[in-house]
């Protein structure tokens, strides 16, 4: 979970980092013992790799078995780079970063079509065709592997002993952190927690998930490849053996170990599992089992790891303590808009399979209305709002907005016409605060991108003060403002609701489709819901509400369709389409069946 | 904000504390380190070694050790993996500061460790992992740290090589296992082909030291109508090969590395596998009367272990053990006099494989050279020399 | 005859045996996955145990084989319920959907050094009670051992789906794969299901290894390879398409050998860069089902 308490900012923030510092420096001359410093090289590095491997699969919920191969990409180029080619490792270096870099693009953009099991089986057979082809290809060595790989050297022409190795590592370990920590506490984070808590939202929302899933991919390569540059110049040597899935199997369990998503789980998974092993060295028998187990009692108790579920245990104190943020009324303002923000669709069908869910829809959505859709279950009302919002292609028909045709859009590009949208199934990032959440939805608002927010320029961190109380404003506008800092998983069924309101009005929506915003809600929170579609429509956005709720749409709606079997089979106001024979058919049966009934 | 820094100082604290254990050795102890793989790919092959550094070290403390002191061992295990063999060594150099080495097993951990070995002054002695480079690395060197009691991949090829040349052979096919082992030993056979002005009529073909069936291989040996095949196969992959001949019906004679004298190829495969594979060996448990000993000691000192299961191994630690401790007699605990004392021995007569009584020199560092081994062959489940 | 083509038909039989176990194994992980979403990353081990077992029983214990195959089974089948207990039940209902993964792992581990310790790090002979006489189909040969796991391992695998789609039991197996709820409401045990889902699936790894122990030999470390090339073969075809399993284990199977006959450097590498590609234009598997997600 990614609570913002426990990403220290400020002056405790940079107590943090002069503490790492000085543990850096310090550690090698108290414990001054050659052996003692090489294992610390190999944690700091592989501490690098884990801090990657976690944006992965912490923060953007993805996973990969094959990592290994990632690393071993940079490791080979740089060992190449630097034995066949003659180049320093200051150059060989970063080469081979940039290497894993590609090597994670190459592989993200086809695999990243897949899901779950799928992209698991991608990285693993990626991981085993690493270790294969450095096994086989002789470029590599194969088993016989690298010799004489030099490490780096100084100014002066001499190379680093084993302790300014190791202050190497370990400082580029620290600035990994400190950049990782920023992307976390940025929009960046936000936006790849979102990813994990749900894509379609995030689609709506302005986010082109594909390619920030991508981005998180190569974030972990560049992580990766970093550590298996500094593998490479370690010991002077390398071969095929090292790049097996084991190595991939401990660096997802370090990740899983220390708890994803959090900013210090990598570091402490890290040091477990490359430490603990060490110190049972000696016990050759039993070694596996205690690898093994503790693999499995941390996973099965600790699910969050082990700094996970220290977080869950110190947030419960926390949490009501927020820092104060004067909320940005003048949000509300800018929801209005000089209406002019038609839609229409025309001859609008969708098949899955042999199923009709539309056929040939034409509607028109008169702007500054709110225009209800009304219908029995399975009808085809959702059906059509995700074709209108482009999570759906439509088998036939098109859709035009404000004169664009928009026909089969992407939903984030929907977003950028201002088209959004809440959900029938709630789809909350669970693992972002209720505030977070809602500045998710000024995506596509934010100036500053990826570099300004990693490095957190002046302009990003201003940016991000602004919208945060733009965001206070639109909680208090439905009415949750109290709840900010809670987790949204955490929140009742009827505030969910209300925060994805929330959530899509960050959009600056032109036109917002709520889907059974009412579904589930007792009635006070009913009363409390018309009002604010109410006060949406008075500041000019268009609204498209699906609904079963009888009483709530016939009183908010200026316009009612009602769709059976995938047809429009009546429109109009309220008035006229309670009175239409053809809806009351579709609800409550023939004059002939209701005869017999 | 608070739990951030108190984990970063519980971290360190952590850290230092375990780093920190109570590991220190006693500069008065003796020890001598083992840099063993005991589990991965070659455990055999370590545990054999195993007998033979323990026997060896028995022997020498019942004789009252150095000095009336007995020495340690302190053994580790790389998992046949590259980068714990390097740890181990750094530890036993650093830590246990031992006064040297007997390892490694596995050619593609010896590579990654004797420059540490050598960056450090450790003498350190190889008594199984055949592949050349790792004397070769050091051998130019002014003092190089780093011998072996084995029969290296160059030299294992040639005895094949000899025999091929000798009974005029001339359509030979060559496979190997995807190995550090397996590579190497192409590239000896290779190179001792093109000295020969040989060629080969298949391969090299390459299979998984854990394929179970290389018909896909054998069969464009028979299609190249070979009369012998050189194949650098461990023991089990070498029982898959001559089940897939017969499955196939390829019926020609084959030889192979040590491997096959590994007595897990004969209790694998069975008598009728191993009928007419060649091996080359540096060491039968028959040979000499001293050999007949040692045997006997094995099985009988450790035979819940299994006694001399795989005697070539065995021997070859039992000899590489006794000439480090001989050399520790001579000058003492100091490595870097052990180093050079090691080169000077002209006087180890009870040798159990066939090395002289100078096995090293300056110049040499491979104790078993081209006359120490010789091609056997198995017949009826026992090995006979092949000529 | 045409060289190429004996060599071609020689790795074709010689692929099917091999990959009718692969097809025995991902048939596991089928069952598994549609009931609960996991797979155990450590079925090679089971195929480990039960050829150990197996080899035990048959070996040292001079058992009649097929009440050796019955007891190695019927082990790994109550590892399973053990499995699914430890690993699988505790986990299943994380945030972060993947603990399975790594806690199969674990396990795997575990028995692998549970493995080492009781039968040691080597190899072990297992002599096939069919014997060694080479048998002849065509120009290929095949050890009888070879062609008793074609038979047998394609014949279980027909045998669970006739069971899945036939048999009261294994209805209700599939009912709860396809609605947990709906399932439990109509008064299905759902845990119980769940408990058989993994013994069916632990036992057919079980009943692959002693097939295959006779021709590999039996080794605390056999199990790695086939269990990743079986979910290998487990994504070609699908995860949930079971004959699309089948096809895709013995495509395995049959590839290796050819390609090894091409070039035999490659031919690890190109099964799994072949499984890239086909992932990169079929991200369901060749023959999945295209998911549609309701939203």
């Amino acid at each position: 979970m990614r609570l913002p308490i426990f990403a220290a900012t400020g002056p405790l923030g940079w107590l943090a980092v002069a503490m790492g510092a000085i543990t850096i420096w310090a550690l090698p001359l108290v414990l001054d013992d050659p052996f003692f410093i090489l294992i610390l090289q190999s944690l700091a590095y592989l501490y690098i790799a884990a801090i990657g491997l976690d944006i992965l699969v912490g923060w953007t919920g993805q996973i990969s078995l094959g990592h290994a191969g990632l690393y071993a990409v940079g490791a080979y180029t740089s060992a190449l780079l630097a034995t066949k080619a003659g180049f320093p490792f200051w150059i060989s270096a970063p080469l081979g970063v940039a290497a894993s870099g590609l090597t994670g693009v190459a592989l993200a953009l086809p695999s990243l079509r897949t899901k779950g099991v799928y992209l698991a089986m991608v990285t693993l057979a990626f991981g085993f065709m690493a270790e294969v082809t450095a096994n086989r290809w002789s470029f590599t060595g194969g088993p016989m592997g690298i010799m004489a790989i030099p490490g780096p050297t100084l100014p002066s022409g001499a190379e680093m002993n084993a302790t300014q190795y190791f202050w190497l590592i370990g400082g580029t370990a620290l600035m990994v952190q400190m950049l990782a920590t920023n992307l976390y506490r940025s929009r960046v984070g936000r936006i790849l927690f979102a990813l994990q808590g749900s894509e379609a939202a995030a689609e709506t929302l302005g986010i082109n998930v594909y390619v920030w899933k991508v981005v998180a991919f190569v974030l972990s390569s560049v992580c990766a490849g970093l550590g298996g540059v500094f593998f490479a110049h370690q010991n002077g040597f390398i071969n095929s053996e090292t790049f097996v899935f084991g190595l991939s199997v401990q660096m997802l369990a370090s990740v899983l170990m220390g708890g994803t998503g959090t900013l210090l789980g990598p570091l402490v998974g890290s040091v477990m599992l490359n430490l603990l092993p060490t110190l049972f060295a000696h016990l050759h028998e039993y070694h596996l089992y205690i690898y093994g187990g503790i693999i499995l009692a941390t996973i099965v108790f600790l699910p969050k790891g082990i700094v996970g579920s220290l977080q869950l245990l110190l947030s419960a104190r926390h949490l009501s303590s927020p820092k104060q943020i004067v909320p940005d009324m003048s949000v509300l303002r800018d929801l209005g808009h000089d209406t002019g923000m038609t839609l229409s669709a025309r001859g609008l069908c969708k098949e899955f399979g042999g199923v009709h869910a539309l056929s040939d829809i034409d509607i028109d959505i008169t702007p500054g209305t709110v225009h209800g859709l009304i219908g029995p279950n399975g009808s085809g009302k959702s059906t059509f709002v995700n074709v209108l919002t482009g999570i759906y292609r439509p088998s036939a028909g098109t859709v035009e907005v404000a004169g664009h045709r928009v026909t089969g859009m992407n939903p984030h590009k929907m977003a950028r016409l201002g088209v959004t949208r809440t959900f029938q199934s709630i789809r909350l990032f669970g693992e972002l605060t209720v505030l977070d959440n809602v500045m998710v939805g000024f995506h596509l608002a934010f100036r500053r991108g990826f570099f300004a927010h990693l490095l957190q320029t002046q302009s990003a961190v201003e940016e991000e003060a602004a919208f945060r109380a733009k965001a206070q404003a639109l909680l208090a506008f439905v009415g949750i403002a109290n709840r900010a800092n809670d987790l949204a998983q955490n929140l009742s069924y009827g505030q969910q609701r209300l925060l994805e309101i929330a959530r899509a009005l960050a959009v600056r929506p032109k036109l917002l489709l709520l889907d059974e915003p009412a579904a589930g809600i007792n009635p006070t929170e009913l009363h409390h819901l018309a009002e604010i579609i109410g006060q949406i429509k008075a500041a000019g956005v268009t609204q498209v509400v699906i609904e079963h709720h009888m009483e709530l749409i016939m009183g908010i709606s200026d316009t009612i369709s009602v769709f059976d079997f995938g047809q429009k089979i009546a429109e109009g106001n309220a008035v006229k389409v309670q009175a239409d024979p053809k809806v009351i058919e579709a609800y409550l049966g023939t004059p002939a069946e209701l005869a017999h009934a | 904000m608070l739990s951030r820094r108190r984990l970063f100082a519980l971290v360190a604290i952590a850290l230092a504390a375990v780093l920190a254990s109570p590991n220190r050795s006693l500069a008065a102890e003796l020890k001598l380190g083992a840099a063993f793989s005991l589990s991965g790919g070659t455990e055999d092959y370590g545990r054999a070694a195993l007998m033979g550094l323990q026997l060896a070290v028995k022997e020498y403390n019942a004789k009252g050790g150095y000095r009336g002191q007995p020495i340690q061992v302190v053994v580790y295990d790389d998992e046949t993996k590259p980068q714990k063999g390097v740890e181990n060594v750094t530890r036993l150099i650093t830590r246990d500061k031992v006064f040297g080495i007997i390892g490694p097993i596995a050619s593609g951990v010896g590579l990654a460790i004797i420059d540490i070995a050598q960056k450090n002054e450790m003498p350190l002695i190889d008594t199984v992992a055949t592949a050349e480079p790792i004397i070769g690395r050091y051998a130019a060197a002014p003092k190089s740290y780093i011998f072996r009691v084995s029969l290296n991949d160059g030299i294992q090829s040639s005895f094949i090589v000899d025999y091929i040349k000798q009974k005029g052979l001339k359509r030979v096919g060559l496979m190997h296992d995807s190995t550090g082992w397996g590579q190497s030993g192409r590239d000896s056979a290779q190179r001792l082909f093109k000295e020969a002005g040989l060629t080969f009529a298949a391969g090299p073909e390459v299979f998984d030291q854990n394929d179970t069936d290389m018909t896909a291989q054998l069969t464009k040996m028979q299609d190249a109508k070979v009369d012998f095949i050189i194949s650098y196969s461990l023991a089990p992959a070498a029982v898959q090969i001559v089940k897939s001949m017969q499955k196939i019906g390829l019926k020609v004679p084959w030889a192979s590395t040590w491997a096959l004298v590994a007595p897990n190829f004969l209790k694998l495969g069975g008598k009728e596998t191993a009928e007419g594979a060649m091996a080359v060996t540096s060491y039968t448990p028959d040979h000499s009367e001293k050999a007949k000993k040692l045997h006997a000691t094995l099985n009988q000192d450790f035979k819940d272990q299994g006694g001399d299961f795989f005697p070539v191994a065995t021997a070859q630690t039992y000899d590489g053990v006794r000439l480090m401790l001989r050399a520790l007699d001579k000058v003492g605990p100091d490595p870097k006099k052990i180093r050079d004392a090691l080169e000077e021995i002209d006087d180890f007569h009870e040798a159990v494989t066939k090395m002289k009584p100078k096995p090293f020199s300056k110049e040499n560092h491979e104790a078993l050279g081209r006359d120490a081994g010789f091609l056997a062959v198995w017949r009826n489940g026992e090995i006979f020399s092949a000529n | 005859m045409d060289p190429v083509f004996i060599k071609l038909w020689q790795a074709i039989i010689s692929g099917l045996s091999i990959g009718s176990i692969y097809a025995l194994i991902a048939q596991g992980y089928y069952i598994t996955f549609i009931t609960t979403a996991t797979l155990n990353f450590g079925q090679g081990e089971f195929l480990m145990i039960g050829a150990l077992v197996g080899l035990t029983c048959y070996v040292s214990l001079g058992v009649p084989f097929p009440i050796a195959l019955a007891i190695a089974v019927v082990v790994t089948g109550l590892m399973g319920i053990m499995l699914e207990r430890v690993a699988i039940r505790p986990v299943i209902r994380h945030v972060l959907s993947y603990s399975w993964v790594l806690s199969t792992v674990a396990i795997s581990i575990i028995l692998k050094n549970l493995a080492v310790n009781l039968w040691g790090p080597e190899q072990m002979k297992f002599p096939s009670p069919f014997g060694d006489q080479v048998l002849k189909i065509g120009s290929a040969g095949i050890f009888p051992q070879e062609l008793f796991i074609i038979v047998c391992a394609v014949g279980t695998v027909l045998l669970v789906q006739l069971f899945l789609r036939k048999s009261l039991l294994g209805k209700a197996l599939m009912a709860v794969a396809n609605n947990r709820n709906a399932a439990a409401v109509v008064g299905i045990d759902v845990k119980r299901m769940v408990m058989l889902a993994f013994m069916l699936s632990s036992a057919l790894a079980g009943l692959g290894g002693i097939l295959i122990a006779p021709v590999t030999f039996g080794w605390a470390y056999m199990g790695t390879v086939p269990g990743i090339k079986a979910f290998a073969a487990a994504i070609i075809g699908g995860l949930e398409n079971p004959i699309g399993i089948l096809i895709g284990g013995l495509m395995i199977g049959l590839m290796e050998q050819l390609f090894g006959v091409i070039n035999s450097s490659l031919k690890e590498g190109v099964i799994f860069l072949f499984i890239l590609i086909m992932l990169a234009f079929r991200p369901t598997g060749l023959m999945g089902r295209r998911a549609i997600d309701k939203v």
